[in-house]
């Protein structure tokens, strides 16, 4: 996604036309063809990152959590790594849904929203911050906090500030993107 | 059609490593037994992480942790080559619960030929995990790797190629004691470093690291390059640490380099085991790129598996990724999968050791193009020029050891290509000349014939007719083929005039790693001149077998040497 935005020099209204462009998909073919493998999880990418350096990967795409993680076994192994952040961004936030079907139960929803509400405290979201390198979502918490990575790993590249965030683009859209990808069938 | 393709030429194979695994590769399996009713995950591993899996295995059978039903667990875990394991359970001579080949090279093969005759199931889990971590690197001594401008010239498959094409020798580069470059890389039908060796290779000819074509495979630039390499090695072989183990104890002058792992180079400073290092060993991580050897986990996905298989197998997985036994792999010279575990000694520079290499990793190939780099091989690898020596003295009628043998030689020669040069001497109270050192292709028929005719009268006239046969391939110039000569005895000399000390000194005058080859076989429960072929063995670089007169055991014995050519 955030490709295609940056192919068409945009961050917001990605349309399926734009996916459809022959220009945008030879583009695309380049990069994903300079790929090895594509692992299931960002996070085995990323613990292939440490295990096999810069002989598997020059550079990947992965979480900034996922980075912070890693600094440290990454520098044991292969020395530092640096993160750089493209010019389009998209976040991955997480989002909470309590679903709204008939097997849950007003007791389960009510445990459930208890539950959101510790995840979001001050405590937790400190935590998600200093130990996992998570961006809080709640903005009571800073990312300055004792023991926040965006202290300490200032040096690798870690920011506080993000540039342009994407759009998340409609449905068929992404539709569209997976269906190129998967017809050209890198796997 | 003599070059038999490694689905059809490795089934029997197997049983040999199983019974001969104490003389191959070391010791085979565990000690202790299982207790009754025990759930028993059975591995089939590539034999390069034995020395890890034999520290770490005892302990975790000793803990006798249980599954979930309350059974105690008890693996039992089998060193063998990568690619026969897989052709073993490919061909339903082994039902393992676990396979760990040294690389996940293999596993689209195996799963691919797996789905074609078990109508489309998965032989492995997706994407199995790795347990410890090696790269393919060219072992060599540190003067020579620097007589080539090591480190500030890389060196890659290519340079290995020119050198061993040129016809230069180590006197071109003020070393003339280190005599001809010797070369050598394991069997690629058996072993995953042979076959990571000549993917490289085929790579190196492409100048690409990766999309791999069969017509970029059927270049002749590929088949020049192959052979240009396979020119200079001085033998194959099923076991990369064999040929760790006679390049560390034999010295520069033996073998210039090897294709081995990573950690094997760091066991080459183990002084506990080798301590007479003739020079430091580096690992030189080919310009071109490599392969890592990822030790994948793979857990099968057949239908012997059951939910308290499965469960064991992935309890046992879980003890080898957990940080305690990682670290025991990183002491003995691998790279841990757990990243928690950080790099350090004795992964390090004065164990030859670049930590921050490899840099290039070459794509695995797909299943078509691995074929077709095989079938390259098979076109330019090296060949061989062999005398089968066999004793048929009166005693060979015992225990139907002559029937059995016979057996054997004539599976034997069916692994031999028709380029190859086979003659076959037999002796009792005299030696006889059953074929002359000759082209195998025109006389293949005539001569298995020969064989079967051949029967059990006199005495052993063991010693002259080594001495005679040795001197024939004497004859034949030293490189251009690999010499070997295979003695089957089983009994003590009654009739030669050599005496013992004679025949060593003759044998042992080529310290060079083109000597003449000896594989002596000790065959039968007779009195067996077992020390005398023991030293046969020892001083050239060759093997000794004992076997028992046993239809199988001497076919396994004789399919064992084939590997070596």
């Amino acid at each position: 996604m955030v490709l295609a935005y940056h192919y068409h020099n945009k961050t917001s209204d990605l349309r399926v036309q734009d996916v459809l462009d022959p220009s945008f998909q030879v583009w695309l073919d380049e990069f994903q063809r300079a790929v090895l493998d594509f692992p299931s999880s960002t996070g085995f990418l990323m613990q292939d990152v440490v295990r096999f350096g810069p002989s598997k990967y020059d550079f990947v795409t992965v979480y900034e959590n996922l980075a912070v993680e890693s600094i440290e076994t990454a520098a044991n192994r292969w020395g530092p790594i640096k993160i750089y952040y493209p010019a389009n961004n998209i976040l991955s936030d997480h989002p909470y849904a309590i679903l709204n079907a008939e097997w849950v139960s007003a007791e389960q929803r009510q445990a459930a929203a208890q539950f959101r509400t510790f995840l979001l405290s001050q405590e937790m979201q400190e935590l998600a911050l200093t130990r996992y390198g998570f961006r809080p979502a709640n903005s009571q918490v800073s990312l300055d906090i004792a023991g926040s990575p965006f202290e300490r790993y200032a040096s690798y590249g870690l920011q506080r500030d993000i540039r342009a965030i994407v759009e998340t683009p409609a449905g068929d859209v992404s539709r569209e993107l997976i269906t190129f990808w998967e017809r050209q069938n890198y796997r | 059609m003599h070059t038999m393709s490694p689905v059809r030429r490795i089934p029997a194979l197997v049983l040999l490593v199983v019974m001969l695994g104490s003389l191959v590769i070391g010791c085979g399996g565990n000690p202790s037994s299982p207790p009754t009713n025990a759930v028993v995950v059975r591995m089939l591993y590539g034999s390069e992480k034995q020395a890890w899996l034999e520290a770490v295995t005892p302990a975790f059978n000793a803990q006798r942790i249980q599954t979930s039903t309350g059974k105690p667990i008890f693996v039992e875990a089998i060193p063998m080559g990568s690619t026969e394991s897989m052709e073993a359970i490919l061909n339903g001579i082994e039902e393992p619960a676990v396979w760990s080949p040294a690389s996940g090279i293999l596993l689209p093969l195996a799963n691919q030929e797996w789905a074609s005759s078990n109508g489309g199931q998965r032989l492995t889990e997706d994407a199995p995990p790795p347990l410890v971590l090696s790269p393919v690197v060219i072992a060599m001594w540190q003067p020579m790797a620097e007589a080539l401008g090591w480190p500030e010239q890389p060196i890659g498959w290519t340079e290995i190629a020119e050198l061993a094409a040129s016809g230069k020798t180590w006197a071109d580069y003020g070393r003339p004691e280190w005599g001809p470059f010797q070369f050598g890389h394991t069997h690629p039908d058996f072993s995953n470093s042979g076959i990571a060796s000549i993917i490289a290779i085929t790579y190196a000819a492409t100048g690409k690291t990766r999309g791999l074509t069969i017509e970029d495979v059927q270049s002749p630039a590929v088949a020049e390059l192959m052979q240009a390499v396979q020119s200079g090695v001085i033998h194959y072989g099923r076991s990369t640490g064999f040929f760790g183990r006679q390049m560390f104890n034999r010295g520069p002058g033996y073998l210039s380099a090897a294709v081995l792992y990573e950690n094997l180079v760091v066991e080459a400073y183990d002084q506990t085991r080798f301590p007479n290092l003739a020079l430091p060993i580096v690992a030189i991580y080919p310009r071109e790129g490599t392969f890592w050897t990822d030790n994948p986990y793979a857990i099968l996905d057949t239908p012997w598996m059951t939910d308290e298989l499965r469960e064991a197998a992935t309890i046992y997985r879980d003890y080898l990724l957990a940080p305690e036994q990682q670290q025991t792999a990183l002491s003995l010279g691998y790279r841990p999968a757990n990243t928690s575990i950080p790099l350090g000694a004795p992964l390090i520079a004065t164990n030859g050791i670049d930590p921050q290499e490899p840099r290039t990793l070459l794509e695995v190939p797909d299943t078509n193009v691995l074929r077709a780099i095989q079938e390259v091989w098979g076109t330019t690898k090296k060949r061989v020029e062999v005398q089968i020596v066999v004793d048929i003295s009166g005693s060979m009628d015992d225990e139907a050891r002559l029937m059995n043998a016979k057996r054997a030689i004539r599976d034997f020669i069916d692994q031999l290509d028709d380029e190859d040069h086979v003659g076959i001497i037999v002796f009792s109270d005299l030696a006889t000349e059953l074929t002359p050192l000759t082209a195998l292709g025109p006389k293949r028929d005539d001569v298995l014939n020969r064989i079967l005719g051949l029967r059990a009268f006199g005495g052993t006239r063991l010693i002259d007719t080594v001495v005679e046969a040795y001197q024939t391939l004497q004859q034949q110039p030293a490189g251009e083929r690999i010499r070997a000569l295979v003695v089957l005895s089983d009994g003590e000399d009654t009739q030669s005039f050599t005496r013992p000390e004679e025949l060593q000194a003759l044998i042992g005058q080529d310290e060079s790693g083109r000597s003449i080859k000896l594989f002596t076989i000790a065959y039968g429960s007779g009195g067996i001149e077992l020390d005398l072929l023991r030293q046969m063995a020892d001083v050239t670089g060759g093997q000794l077998y004992q076997s028992k007169s046993d239809a199988t055991e001497i076919e396994e014995v004789y399919r064992d040497i084939a590997t070596f050519f």
